[in-house]
């Protein structure tokens, strides 16, 4: 924004606004950057009159793509093809993974080793 | 050495801390091998990020990467990784917190090297590790209550922050039991 001033018409943000069709951002931890979202078979073939989703069925209709790559592929914010993504989703027209994580969580058997295995390494109590 | 029946597992804990904290003797303490660091000499090209004025003794800097290794059973061994927060080490520690148990955070609690402490807790918050904060009082200094510490470094409620003098092993370990812990109360 380039002020302070009110959101007009004029301003930047509305085009966006328009093309989110006005939704809501999906909460935080859904289409994270590095979640994969893919197509499902009835969306390859649904008839998606929004010009900006039916990029999105189009670009993945040769396979799964990272979050942000799809938005950089059709050239939206992120924000942006987040929110579409989240409506394709509700209309069953695509499913998406988390991303890997970082690494396999230590479970607690783990974790329970771990401490007594240092309470034995240094003689301390627990 | 004979081989254990069950598949071998590590575990990985990372020891942070700014400059001249004592990471390098903390891991010292308690490893079983003669901890592997990169220590250089103090050169006047390291001034502009080193700031040695608390710490006017200091003759050498770890370089970027201090290791040690404690045998916890046959099966099970615990790596420890001391590494700065220094900007420039940014790279080292997206290798560094895969995979890693959490961390410890070693400070230095006078006013004037606090606020060094900043930057270390800005990267476990960024990798979303799970954290205590190792308070360490040096020599002759006056002790500040951990509430206090806890507050100038405004670190969620949750977050333990125990008191920890890294020259002593057992000290160094509560403090990792206290992570284990923390672990098991937060992310289990």
């Amino acid at each position: 924004m380039d002020d302070g001033s009110d959101l007009e018409l004029t301003n930047s943000l509305v085009p966006y606004y328009v093309r989110a069709g006005g939704a809501a951002l999906p909460p935080e931890e859904e289409f994270d950057r590095t979640s994969w979202v893919a197509i499902t078979p009835e969306g390859l073939h649904a008839r998606i009159v929004d010009r900006d989703a039916a990029n999105i069925r189009d670009l993945l209709g040769s396979g799964p793509l990272s979050v942000h790559e799809v938005a950089a592929r059709i050239g939206v914010p992120l924000g942006v093809c987040r929110v579409l993504l989240a409506q394709l989703r509700d209309d069953g027209l695509l499913v998406s993974r988390p991303p890997i994580p970082k690494a396999e969580a230590p479970d607690r058997e783990l974790l329970d080793r771990v401490r007594a295995g240092l309470i034995a390494h240094l003689r301390i109590g627990a | 050495m004979t081989i254990g029946t069950t598949e071998p597992t590590s575990v990985k804990i990372l020891v942070v801390g700014s400059f001249g904290v004592g990471k390098t003797t903390a891991i010292g303490g308690i490893s079983e091998i003669r901890p592997l660091t990169t220590e250089e000499p103090i050169t006047d090209l390291s001034a502009a990020t080193d700031d040695l004025s608390s710490t006017p003794g200091k003759k050498t800097t770890t370089v970027a990467l201090d290791f040690g290794r404690v045998n916890l059973s046959d099966d099970l061994t615990l790596y420890l990784f001391g590494t700065p927060g220094q900007e420039r080490f940014k790279e080292l520690w997206q290798d560094l917190t895969r995979g890693a148990l959490g961390a410890l955070v070693l400070v230095d609690p006078r006013p004037d090297r606090l606020k060094q402490s900043f930057a270390v807790l800005d990267l476990v918050e960024q990798y979303q590790l799970p954290y205590v904060i190792g308070v360490n009082h040096f020599d002759g200094q006056r002790r500040y209550p951990l509430d206090e510490v806890r507050d100038a470094l405004s670190v969620s409620p949750a977050t333990p922050v125990v008191s920890c003098d890294v020259r002593r092993r057992q000290s160094t370990g509560e403090a990792l039991i206290t992570l284990i812990d923390h672990y098991i109360d937060t992310r289990l």
